[in-house]
């Protein structure tokens, strides 16, 4: 029995938009559920990775100046004695300057080195207590306080980067972000365990230095 | 021809030497004088070498001193040797190897070998072999070199160059001179601003940063010797004070006291003793048991291995703990080692400043049977014993007892000194006046005669520890339902409070680990409470109305706010600040339902306050001596 060809055509189409229509009803399903949890092993991993693709695919001025404009509003605007409230008002700053931006995916990316810089500045008083911030204020020669806090601070990214690469979970080419994004998680949920140290704290500073540091070197800083 | 003195003509007459001619190829004779200087520098050298004296190193880095007296001195000495001895000369003596049969009477055969014999023996006859005498001489001279350059080094040539320094140096120390008023030029915290402030000229003083004048001293008589002091005048003084010190203590009063304080000590000797004996072999200051019927953390062998190969196995787990633990699913130990991990973080990991104890002093008796409590409340000694822990208590209470007696008798033995020392009759002392010397009270000895007893070794606090505050007993088990009870047992005379507690176990492994450190904390010190002023969350503010989840402010502590906030994933890295402020130790038991927070969870933050609050509280009322 042969079948004529406009009526196989239409069986075809049944069944593709069968299946179309079956794997849309249980994306949601995938996707709520991804939601719901976004901080697991997988969410965390990718938002890493993320992070690292973002900081290749900005210029390092646009760092900078990203960087400098969450700690002046932090500075004027955010000051607050909840940090929830300072939290939530870098946030919407942030959130705001991302959408000054042209094109969804400088956007997104603008999102995600935000949230770096965010982090960095919440996890100062952390990485340089009261007393070193006392320290370096008063041993500043030329008297740029903020100069010497930043360096301070590379020293102490720099110091996690470096524990990170001694250690088991780098053994990853350097594009490969998806391994960087792994072996990073991987050692920061370790590292943090032994210490006192938030763990976006540990992936924050650490993106922000690799990230940096790569991006000089692609630019040629 | 030499010249030798006759005694019957008195006079020195010439006379020819004894010719020595006699010469045999197959023998050999050999000076000693010779002999003795190869030899010893031989075993010079060898010595030298020995000790790397001929390292240029070491060479190189003499002092140029020590080499110049050096030389000179073995110069001197080497010619002197070389004269003394005249080892210049013929040598008297002689070894000979020669054939056995010509050996003569004089000679001293040493050993033979075949024919031949070694021996030494007076030599007038035969000739000699010798060292030119310029070789002995410079043969004594190295001798003497090497000999300095083996003994002396850089060190030791200083020591002798400041030798008469110290010799003449007098031994006394000599009375300060007055010491002229000075300005104190410290400046004090706060004052750097206003020092600047004046330099600049926008002040007219500094007011309390001014420098200060150092007072003077008020010396007190000075007994030592003063700079212009002739020495037989100071020597005099010093005998005459001797004297009357001597004639002070032979009065009387001074001997009696002393018997007096000898029978106090004599009635403690045992004590005495003990307390010395506990403290140079660092036994135990604190017993404190803990039974639970919770499987042991490690198997039976690994245990074992501990027990007897890692006598410090808690002191160091304890050290390098980390904030939150992973335990297998599967283990059927896991519940054992989630006590042992909160028991450390509780009471040991020096992280949170303040350790209540040595973690030896402290044991966790697993899988017991959960009417031990029971029984050791009704036959205390016999469970101790079945537990093999009775001597260990014993021995801590025993010292509690002798910590008692010793600090009794330092109050005594410093009233004696108080009588002697205001120079008040011991009636006064009976009256009731306040003893010198408590465990808290040490300043006051200070300017009374310093007693023997060393109080670090009785007791390590200020406060002396109730017997109960240094040896406990608790049950921690794991039931049906939570219910806690207090028995009394008694050990000796003592009353000891026996605390149980039961808990009930949780499902999930974030629930259970937040459970057994509130459960711990409870069976350990039932007065502890942990509350929203305790913890270094921020205090709630009020609700105010349902605002949309992803501009939600976290202030916003309405839980299914705060739920939706961090399940947002923009910003994902920022968001969980949130948890900084959500303390799982006061419920939120909807983070420990998110596995995915749990693993990102801030534990130290809130832990290490937790930790801190509970220790504050158990030290109040536990401890050790």
């Amino acid at each position: 029995m042969l079948i004529s060809f406009p009526k196989l055509r239409s069986q075809v189409v049944k069944w593709w938009l069968l299946v179309t229509m079956a794997s849309l009803a249980c994306l949601p399903g995938g996707l709520v559920f991804a939601q719901d949890q976004p901080y697991l092993e997988q969410g965390r991993r990718a938002y890493i990775g993320e992070a690292f693709q973002a900081f290749n695919n900005t210029s390092i001025q646009s760092l900078h100046n990203t960087e400098s404009y969450i700690y002046a509003v932090d500075r004027n605007n955010c000051q607050s004695n909840l940090s929830s409230l300072r939290l939530e008002c870098m946030m919407n700053y942030a959130k705001e300057n991302c959408q000054s931006l042209r094109g969804a995916p400088a956007q997104k990316a603008c999102e995600k080195y935000s949230d770096i810089v965010i982090v960095n500045k919440l996890s100062e008083s952390n990485f340089i207590s009261k007393a070193e911030r006392y320290r370096i204020a008063k041993s500043a020669t030329d008297g740029d306080v903020k100069q010497a806090m930043m360096a301070r601070l590379q020293q102490k990214y720099a110091r996690i980067v470096t524990l990170f690469a001694m250690s088991d979970y780098s053994d990853c080419k350097p594009e490969d972000t998806a391994c960087l994004a792994q072996g990073l998680d991987q050692f920061c949920l370790d590292y943090t365990n032994r210490e006192s140290l938030s763990w976006q704290y540990c992936v924050s500073a650490a993106v922000w230095f690799m990230g940096t540091a790569s991006n000089s070197e692609k630019h040629g800083k | 021809m030499k010249r030798v003195f006759n005694s019957k003509k008195g006079v020195g007459v010439y006379q020819s030497s004894p010719v020595v001619t006699r010469h045999n190829a197959k023998e050999l004779h050999v000076g000693t004088n010779s002999l003795l200087v190869v030899f010893l520098l031989g075993i010079t050298l060898a010595i030298a070498y020995s000790l790397n004296v001929f390292d240029p190193i070491y060479l190189k880095g003499l002092d140029h001193d020590l080499m110049f007296a050096g030389t000179f001195v073995s110069v001197i000495l080497g010619v002197s040797c070389y004269e003394f001895w005249n080892i210049g000369k013929r040598s008297l003596y002689s070894f000979h190897f020669m054939l056995s049969r010509t050996l003569s009477r004089e000679m001293i055969p040493l050993f033979f070998v075949r024919d031949y014999a070694f021996a030494i023996g007076h030599n007038t006859v035969y000739k000699q072999l010798e060292l030119p005498a310029g070789l002995r001489k410079l043969g004594c001279i190295s001798i003497c070199l090497l000999i300095t350059v083996i003994t002396v080094d850089n060190r030791a040539f200083t020591k002798v160059k400041t030798l008469p320094e110290v010799l003449f140096e007098s031994n006394t120390d000599f009375c300060p001179e007055q010491s002229k008023e000075e300005l104190d030029t410290t400046i004090e915290p706060g004052c750097e601003l206003v020092i600047r402030a004046f330099q600049l000229g926008y002040s007219q003083d500094l007011g309390s940063c001014a420098p200060k004048e150092i007072a003077p001293e008020k010396l007190s008589v000075c007994d030592k010797r003063r700079v212009d002091e002739p020495y037989f005048h100071y020597a005099s003084r010093l005998l005459v004070s001797a004297g009357s010190k001597i004639a002070a203590v032979m009065s009387g009063s001074e001997i009696e006291k002393i018997e007096k304080k000898f029978a106090l000590q004599w009635q403690q000797v045992e004590n005495l003793r003990d307390y010395q004996l506990y403290a140079m072999s660092a036994a135990p200051r604190a017993s404190h048991h803990i039974w639970t019927n919770l499987p042991a953390p490690n198997s039976d062998i690994h245990q074992a291995f501990i027990d007897v190969f890692q006598p410090n196995y808690c002191l160091d787990t304890f050290q390098n703990q980390t904030n939150t633990i992973k335990l297998d699913n599967e283990d059927e130990r896991k519940k054992g080692q989630l006590l042992e991990h909160v028991y450390g973080q509780l009471l040991f990991n020096p992280k949170v400043k303040r350790t209540v104890g040595l973690c030896k002093e402290y044991q966790i008796h697993w899988d017991a049977d959960r009417e031990v409590c029971d029984q050791l409340a009704e036959a205390p000694v016999q469970v101790l014993a079945e537990y093999k822990v009775l001597p260990e208590i014993e021995l801590v209470l025993k010292r509690h007892d002798i910590a008692q007696a010793i600090t009794a008798l330092d109050e005594k033995l410093a009233q004696l000194d108080m009588v002697d020392a205001l120079g008040v009759s011991d009636n006064r002392v009976n009256e009731g006046a306040t003893p010198a010397s408590t465990l808290k009270g040490e300043e006051n000895t200070g300017t009374l005669q310093k007693t023997l007893i060393d109080k670090s070794k009785i007791a390590k606090n200020k406060r002396f520890r109730s017997k109960e505050e240094i040896v406990s007993f608790s049950c921690f088990m794991q039931g049906q339902k939570t219910a806690s009870r207090e028995d009394m047992l008694t050990l000796h005379q003592d009353k000891f409070k026996v605390r149980t507690y039961e808990f009930k176990p949780s499902s999930t492994l974030g629930e259970s680990q937040i459970a057994m450190y509130k459960n711990f904390a409870r069976v350990m010190d039932r007065e502890f409470h942990y509350t929203q002023l305790s913890s270094r969350s921020d205090l709630a503010l009020p609700v105010s109305s349902a605002e949309e989840a992803d501009s939600a402010a976290p202030s916003n502590t309405s839980t299914v706010d705060q739920k939706a906030y961090l399940q947002n994933s923009a910003y994902m890295l920022a968001r969980l600040e949130l948890l900084n402020n959500i303390d799982i130790f006061l419920g939120n038991d909807w983070v420990l339902e998110r596995e995915d927070l749990l693993e990102v969870y801030p534990f130290h933050v809130h832990l290490q306050n937790y930790v801190e609050s509970f220790r504050v509280e158990y030290q109040q009322d536990h401890g050790r001596l």
